[in-house]
């Protein structure tokens, strides 16, 4: 058989992107500091106190769970808390966020109170999605401007491009921003939603959160390529990648992609980032699939250790002032909790409710016989 | 004017966008073709690209992309080239479209139009042809609507359009071209949620919807006995009222549809007329129903579909009973 040798001008090649890196695991500032978005002091010491609040939050909840309070299983969001305040701070109040699970950081961004929160997990009164949904399926936080996800992932994508198509038409000044896990990259959803953009040329931000695991399976039995920015490529926008769990590089990187979605430029985000946690509360690593000593390796990276490094190092923050803010983090999110257990439970009728804008007679019927 | 199915849903969709800028169209092939059926034939030339908006071919992409069309405030009409592609999009319609409202405790909402073809008697296979509004109905939160007849196709497509809530428009694509009736040229709807009493009769209920409807009619205008059709227009949440109001004067029901039996339509409706007028029958609930395999063979197209004859003979064994 006659082999043709096909050169380079026969094949695709694509150069993996670097993946942006600012500040080191001790804290010291690489020269990539100069480029791009130059955020000041003040913005990452705001930041921080999030990040810090959101670390608290996840924690409570964890312990809360455990004593039967929250009522369905929790997907912890430790190791996220950089990629979602580098994500969300870069948009304006009036850009969307179409969201996946892990977001507690974006959700104080945005300024949705910590009883809401609560609420939300107590399944109690004050939840906006009304006692409906897992822990973290963000269902009904329209007031703050998160689109709505549920669990079978992929979705948020396809609909976040048909969003912005709408907004675009509406001639609205607004972006989307939607978030994906590394498994999600597989889903139907990813690659539809990227080709509608692209194809279309909408104002849409998609970020993925490369947290290395989706429940059990590794990155590596998601896809075989190994820098997920690179899928961009097949649809013809622009894939950058960057360390999730350096705030000055998300900042960065998430600063460039928004400036490009305004233009109609829509860009792949792919955020390097390890889930420090189970994948829920039904889910033990440890014992299954991962071993501890990984979690401990990327434990150098992690995000808030790492920006505490770097205020110490330049003088941004004193140690004090940086045990303060985990004492007043602890005190906040303890007395909301307290505050949203004594809310109301959701009353009966509110089952259907919200299945139509009225509810028919079958309905009215069926919930008679509840 | 005189107008047959299809033209009249292109008068609806017309009407719809002049009347309203939110109004858009989505869809493989919706644009300068018109449709493979020619039901959005001519809008693209009158409203631009922007609102007539031909889509790379991917159902789950169409019906995902209305949906966030809708969740910013649009009114997209999003055609599904036939019903049997529905299933490529089921995730984006059945978990996500049908459960917004719900699952953000009427924070969002969604309401959409997903049109497509659905039904056998074109001889078109098995990929052509499918009836899937069993599987619709069973999902709480979208409306489903079937039209029989241009003038109901027309008033029910303008509901939809209006509709706050997502609404799955099932076109019986055999009656696209069936004969033209007049069909207002102005502005009317036929609203959501209610039967239609097809045709008055005193012995015999027969349920039916959508593509049936010409068949029912005849059955009952070539029976013996006295025949009401009731047409559904609404598959869910279905006018039951009407059903049983008519099953309480006659007695005999009959259901029709070209849907496979088990677990169809008809099953529901005779269901809900057990549990609500039992004591009213005199006979046996009769179904007539496609057989249950995956769909209409092309060779035995006009064998699947239930014929006049085969309604006639259920009219005659509901009519044993007295």
């Amino acid at each position: 058989m006659l082999e043709i040798d096909l050169n380079q001008n026969y094949k695709i090649s694509v150069k993996e992107p670097q993946v942006l890196r600012v500040i080191e695991p001790d804290g010291t500032l690489r020269e990539e500091a100069e480029l791009g978005y130059k955020p000041s002091e003040g913005e990452l010491v705001k930041l921080y106190r999030y990040m810090v609040t959101a670390r608290v939050l996840d924690r409570h909840a964890l312990l809360l769970h455990r004593m039967g309070k929250v009522r369905s299983t929790y997907g912890p969001h430790e190791g996220h808390e950089a990629a979602d305040a580098g994500t969300v701070h870069v948009l304006k109040p009036e850009d969307w966020i179409a969201p996946y699970y892990r977001m507690l950081t974006a959700l104080m961004i945005r300024g949705v109170p910590l009883q809401t929160i609560w609420a939300k997990f107590f399944a109690k009164q004050g939840d906006p999605d009304k006692g409906r949904n897992l822990t973290v399926e963000w269902g009904g936080f329209a007031k703050w401007r998160i689109l709505s996800v549920g669990a079978p992932i992929g979705h948020q994508y396809i609909y976040a491009a048909g969003f912005a198509y709408a907004l675009r038409y509406m001639k609205r000044d607004e972006i989307v921003a939607a978030y994906i896990g590394d498994g999600g990259t597989s889903t139907n959803g990813f690659h539809t939603g990227l080709n509608f953009a692209g194809v279309f040329k909408l104002p849409v931000v998609f970020y993925v959160y490369n947290n290395q695991y989706a429940i059990s399976v590794p990155v590596r039995r998601q896809t075989a390529v190994t820098r997920l920015a690179v899928k961009a490529a097949a649809y013809g926008i622009e894939g950058i990648a960057a360390d999730g769990m350096d705030l000055l590089a998300v900042l960065k990187a998430a600063h460039y992609a928004v400036s490009k979605a305004r233009r109609g430029e829509p860009v792949l985000v792919e955020l390097v980032t390890y889930r420090f946690g189970p994948h829920t509360t039904a889910d033990d690593p440890a014992t299954r699939y991962r071993d501890p000593a990984e979690a401990e390796e990327w434990r150098r990276y992690d995000p808030i250790a790492r920006l505490e490094a770097y205020f110490k190092k330049y003088g941004i923050l004193t140690e004090r002032e940086i045990k303060l803010t985990w004492e007043e983090a602890e005190a906040e999110v303890k007395a909301a909790a307290k505050e949203a257990e004594s809310y109301p439970e959701i009353p009966k009728e509110w089952i259907v409710e919200d299945v139509y804008s009225y509810i028919p007679p079958h309905l009215r019927e069926e919930l008679e016989e509840l | 004017m005189m107008a047959n199915m299809a033209k009249a849903l292109n008068m609806a969709l017309r009407e719809e966008m002049e009347r309203d800028p939110r109004v858009v169209i989505l869809g493989e092939d919706v644009g300068k073709k018109g449709g493979v059926f020619l039901i959005t034939e001519g809008l693209y030339e009158k409203f631009g690209p922007e609102r007539v908006i031909d889509t790379p071919l991917n159902e789950g992409g169409i019906i995902g992309f209305a949906l966030g069309m809708a969740l910013a405030g649009l009114k997209p009409v999003a055609e599904i080239q036939f019903a049997d592609f529905f299933w490529l999009g089921a995730d984006e319609l059945i978990n996500h479209v049908a459960k917004i409202r719900y699952r953000s405790g009427g924070n969002f909402k969604a309401p959409l139009v997903v049109r497509m073809p659905y039904g056998a008697g074109v001889k078109s296979g098995l990929y052509h042809s499918q009836s899937p509004e069993a599987y619709l109905v069973h999902t709480p939160g979208l409306v489903v609507v079937a039209p029989s007849t241009p003038y109901n196709a027309k008033g029910l497509l303008k509901a939809a359009i209006r509709s706050d809530d997502p609404v799955v428009f099932l076109e019986p694509k055999a009656l696209y071209r069936a004969p033209r009736e007049e069909v207002p040229e102005e502005d009317y709807v036929v609203p959501l949620g209610k039967a239609r009493i097809a045709r008055g009769g005193d012995d015999v209920t027969l349920v039916t919807y959508g593509a049936m409807l010409p068949r029912c009619l005849e059955a009952a205008e070539k029976a013996k006995a006295s025949v009401e059709v009731v047409d559904l227009q609404t598959l869910n949440p279905m006018d039951y009222e009407t059903v049983i109001k008519s099953v309480s004067k006659t007695g005999r029901l009959v259901v029709v549809h070209d849907a496979p039996k088990t677990g169809g339509l008809g099953a529901e409706v005779a269901a809900i007329v057990a549990e609500k007028a039992l004591h009213a029958l005199t006979a046996p609930v009769v179904r007539v129903a496609g057989p249950d395999v995956p769909q209409a063979p092309v060779a035995h197209d006009d064998v699947y579909v239930p014929t006049v004859e085969r309604i006639l003979r259920a009219i005659d064994k509901v009519m044993a009973y007295s």
